[in-house]
């Protein structure tokens, strides 16, 4: 009778032992609130855009989802913030690649590319050069021509962006000592077209999506890519160039991307692809792309492998280039 | 003209300077200058990360002017001293009350607890202590309030608010 | 200038149906307990409401979050003027007169004079938006880096020389201030001293600092009485008396107006605000009173200038958000993203297309101010059953949300944390006369007087003669040297008048 009561308790006590220890990751994702962290000041293209993805995902995940504005030096804060958050998939980040690159390379980040578990690429935006309406520049090589005269230009781009690279390259491309232009760096998209807007500066290069609003001030002048852009009237950047000479490299602008921890994705893929899935249908849904077109926001989807296909793509041509911006 | 209605505090002392007899805040000295060594010591750091401009564009004007603005303080801080032992241009204090210093060690105490005690039970205990220094004897209802406000915000701020708030009972 | 077909369509809007309007009210609730709360800002009550306003239509959103917005403008002055804790950082200098006030057992008259400062600001201020938002426009988009510096610096150097103490401690105060808002990560992104704090990354939490050096730092003080209101027979709470206290309000025609002004003028400003309005608003009253030394004593201009400046600066900052889509600061911000989830995104484009829904949003706030003053009232009557309560029940119980609130607000312990430093150093402040206010003001105003003063080199190239093309920065930087010589100069011009007498 012994035996057999041994023989039943054993096991059962054994079963209960391991279910007992079942890993832990199997408690529900998410399990407390979520918060999305922007590197910017509130009011710029990806705020927006934000802002309005989350109430969307709130209602998919279960979970509220907010956003966090974190801006300062040039998306290092905000950045550096998120990635000191504990790796659970709870704390996303929304930002721009051309920034985590300087963060990293220039600033001395704390994070490295590794980290990061991209999960979609809304948009890949390009870069537009604008003159103000009350400058005398029709094109660019009337532009490169002023560029020539110290002090005589000045200029609005965001700090750390490809565009702060490109107007760099430009000066050092035309031969002209980089003191000639009077290059002022804005903390965020919304600050630096109310600049441009204002007249503050004469000139300005910027993320040509979600400038819109610029052109009722400033007239673009070129646009860095091989093709134009619908909406701006404008040409090509190295067609534009072509009376003076020179070509610049046709660096991707804004590369917006929301991720998350890598650990998380490595530790958690069930969970992870929970999120991306959740993501997934929430951006293919078709009201949030109603709202996104109406606020003329990007909201495209490319998934996880393929925003890293494309990160990684850019990354050499944005790491060639990343010692103009030594501090 | 300020009315001497209190005794000099013993960091207040007076000194012979020159045949003349002097007031002197210690204590006002020492709080301009410990705000002083702060900055200095901030501008050390600032400096050390990195000497370019635009990193110091702000820090080093304004702390020279700090520097400027603590000679005037300190200056300040001098008075002659009349003979009947008024010195109008400085402000005798009162001594610092054994109940404030006592509100803020527990303050202290409380938010360091946090982590371990949480905020219900290490916020009731606080409300319970700063209830007896500030003289309150009625025990029954000290304990009653000081659990039940530990608790209503406890429970407010985990199941309202959603917070990560350290907390013992919820 | 008036577009009479969108004014008709925009009052079409808000009267075609009564529905939307059922959100006004919990609205002003909502918006006067978070300001209240002291920890919990404005701008948190909005952003917490936010996905509540997913759901709704448009109309109903915008009269929601406006009217959180709006109940916030007031709720900060309550705990303010009953136990000299801001609940807001728009509310500080309503706690210099108001605190004394209530102290004399005013209490009723100061918050409800308060109240009708805060709706009739509101009010004003959108009749001023009605009229200007074109102009209001311009002018933000003509405010380069060297005028917002020059404006920042005005700001603090004028705070600076609110109290009658040594104008040398005074301004030490803001510099000090300056100069902890610079700690953490530089404009440039180096990292400055983090005091081994690994969240000090983005610098030091405002509002626990806030908080901590004008607040609780003053609490500790209060620890000598038994009441706030020590007189028994004054402690009474009194609705009625709290209603003529509000009336009053017309007794201060001259204040009420400037600080209408005042706070539109500075709510146009993106990033400096409703905080700021309510100083200088303070600040420029006490500088033309004909009696200054009266303020801080429980003078009700005080109340009235703070009350109506940071009301009326909502309005400004509004004005900012639809003629630009740029927010003013974080209430605007968040009311930009309930906009945007419905595709108003502001700029001028926006305007010109959609002048139904500005006029909408401004005969809306009118609404709401009128509808703020029996609401209001009653909020008054239950918070001022505080001045009943012995303060050693109160000091703990106050000190207790102080720290749930920061934690809240910081989501960790730096918050916490830096109440308690804050509060020793608000305290020791207190003691050895510097200004409080003044490195508050520094502390908020850091971030962006460092940057725009890192603008301002960047756009002269570093040649100053430059700002000499700036007209708009030139009568600045005269105002600003103006306020800072005047209290020695006319100091100096009574002595004269002494000696020659």
């Amino acid at each position: 009778m012994r035996n057999a009561l041994i023989k039943i308790a054993v096991p059962a006590a054994l079963a209960c032992g391991v279910l007992a220890t079942a890993p832990a990751f199997a408690q529900d994702y998410p399990a407390k609130p979520i918060v999305m962290i922007l590197p910017n000041d509130p009011g710029g293209t990806t705020d927006r855009l934000a802002r309005i993805l989350v109430p969307h995902l709130s209602k998919e995940l279960g979970v509220p989802v907010t956003v966090e504005n974190k801006p300062g030096a040039q998306s290092l804060v905000g950045n550096a913030y998120w990635f000191n958050q504990p790796a659970d998939g709870h704390t996303l980040l929304y930002t721009a690649l051309p920034y985590v690159i300087n963060n990293i390379e220039n600033q001395g980040a704390p994070f490295k590319m590794e980290d990061m578990g991209w999960i979609n690429i809304p948009e890949a935006a390009q870069t537009v050069i604008f003159a103000h309406k009350n400058t005398p520049y029709k094109n660019m090589e009337e532009l490169t021509a002023a560029l020539k005269e110290r002090g005589k230009v000045s200029a609005g781009v965001i700090g750390g962006s490809s565009e702060h690279i490109l107007a760099l390259l430009l000066m050092d491309k035309l031969g002209v000592p980089r003191e000639n232009l009077r290059l002022v760096t804005y903390d965020g998209g919304g600050t630096a077209r109310t600049a441009i807007s204002g007249g503050q500066v004469d000139i300005a290069l910027l993320p040509g999506q979600g400038s819109e609003q610029v052109l009722d001030f400033a007239n673009p002048l070129a646009v860095v890519g091989e093709k134009a852009l619908p909406g701006f009237d404008a040409p090509p950047v190295n067609e534009a160039l072509t009376p003076v000479g020179i070509e610049l490299p046709l660096l991707p602008s804004s590369l917006r991307v929301i991720l998350t921890h890598r650990k998380f994705a490595d530790e958690q893929p069930e969970n992870f692809k929970k999120l991306v899935a959740a993501f997934e249908k929430v951006n293919n849904s078709a009201e949030f792309q109603e709202q996104a077109k109406n606020g003329k926001l990007g909201a495209g989807w490319t998934g996880p492998e393929e925003a890293a296909r494309i990160i990684d793509n850019n990354y050499k041509l944005l790491i060639e280039h990343r010692a103009v911006l030594e501090n | 003209m300020s009315e001497q209605t209190r005794p000099w505090l013993p960091t207040q002392p007076a000194m012979v300077i020159g045949g003349q007899r002097y007031r002197i805040d210690l204590g006002d000295i020492a709080m301009a200058t410990a705000m002083l060594a702060f900055l200095w010591w901030h501008l050390y750091v600032t400096l050390s990360a990195s000497t370019r401009l635009h990193n110091v564009m702000l820090i080093v004007p304004a702390t020279c002017f700090f520097a400027i603005l603590w000679m005037l303080i300190v200056g300040a801080a001098v008075a002659r001293e009349e003979p009947n032992g008024k010195a109008p241009d400085l402000v005798a204090r009162a001594p610092i009350g054994a109940r404030i210093i006592g509100l803020m060690a527990l303050l202290g105490v409380f938010i360091a607890a946090i982590p371990i005690a949480g905020l219900d039970l290490g916020g009731a205990i606080f409300t319970i202590a700063c209830l007896l220094l500030l003289g309150e004897r009625n025990l029954i209802s000290m304990v009653l309030y000081s659990i039940g406000l530990g608790a209503f915000l406890g429970y407010v701020l985990r199941h309202g608010l959603s917070s990560q708030i350290p907390l013992i009972f919820f | 200038m008036f577009d009479f077909s969108a004014i008709a369509a925009g009052f079409e809007l808000l009267t075609s149906s009564w529905e939307p309007w059922l959100v006004v009210i919990p609205g002003l609730i909502i918006g006067l307990v978070g300001g209240a709360l002291p920890g919990i800002s404005g701008t948190m009550t909005m952003a917490l409401c936010l996905p509540f306003t997913l759901y709704m239509d448009f109309l109903p959103a915008m009269l929601f979050l406006t009217s959180v917005f709006s109940g916030g403008g007031f709720g900060g002055a309550v705990p303010a003027i009953l136990v000299n804790l801001p609940g807001t950082t728009s509310s500080v200098s309503t706690a210099f007169d108001g605190f004394p006030m209530a102290r004399q057992g005013k209490h009723n008259e100061a918050l409800g004079l308060g109240l009708s400062a805060s709706c009739f600001a509101d009010a004003f201020g959108y009749v001023l938006l009605f009229l200007l938002i074109n102009a209001a426009a311009s002018a933000v988009l003509a405010l380069g880096p060297i005028e917002l510096f020059v404006v920042a610096l005005w700001g603090l150097t004028m705070i600076a020389a609110l109290r009658s103490g040594s104008m040398a401690k005074g301004l030490a105060s803001g510099a000090f201030g300056l100069l902890l808002g610079t700690i953490g990560i530089g404009p440039t992104g180096v990292m400055r001293s983090t005091l081994g704090v690994g969240s000090m990354v983005e610098g030091v939490p405002e509002i626990a600092a806030m908080m901590g050096l004008l607040a609780t730092g003053s609490l500790f003080l209060l620890a000598r009485s038994s009441f706030i209101v020590e007189d028994v027979d004054k402690r009474q709470v009194s609705i009625n008396r709290a209603f003529w206290g509000a009336v009053d309000v017309f007794r201060y025609p001259g204040t009420l107006i400037r600080g209408s002004f005042i706070g539109v003028i500075i709510g146009i400003i993106p990033g400096v605000g409703s905080s700021v309005a309510n100083l200088i608003a303070y600040g420029l009253t006490k500088q033309s009173a004909r009696d200054p030394d009266s303020f801080g004593a429980g003078n009700p201009h005080g109340v009235v200038a703070s009350e109506s400046a940071n009301s009326s600066s909502e309005s400004g900052a509004m004005a900012t958000l639809l003629a630009l889509g740029i927010p003013g600061g974080g209430g605007t911000a968040v009311l930009l993203a309930a906009f945007a989830m419905h595709n108003i995104t502001g700029g001028p484009r926006f305007i010109s297309d959609h002048k139904e829904i500005v006029y909408a949003i401004i005969f809306s706030n009118f609404a709401q101010a009128l509808l703020m003053l029996p609401i209001g009232l009653v909020f008054i009557w239950a918070a001022s059953a505080i001045v009943r309560v012995r303060l050693s029940y109160l000091i703990p119980s106050v000190l207790m949300l102080s720290v749930a609130g920061t934690y809240l607000m910081s989501d960790g312990m730096a918050g916490p944390i830096t109440l308690l430093a804050f509060s020793v150093l608000g305290f020791l402040f207190i003691r050895f006369d510097y200004s409080a206010p003044a490195a508050v003001v520094g502390l908020l105003l850091g971030s962006m007087v460092e940057g725009e003063l890192v603008r301002s080199y960047q756009i002269t190239g570093g040649e100053l003669s430059r700002v000499l093309d700036r007209p708009i920065a030139l009568v600045m930087i005269a105002a600003l040297v103006a306020s800072l010589v005047m209290r020695p100069f006319l100091a100096w011009v009574r002595s004269r008048r002494q000696t020659t007498a």
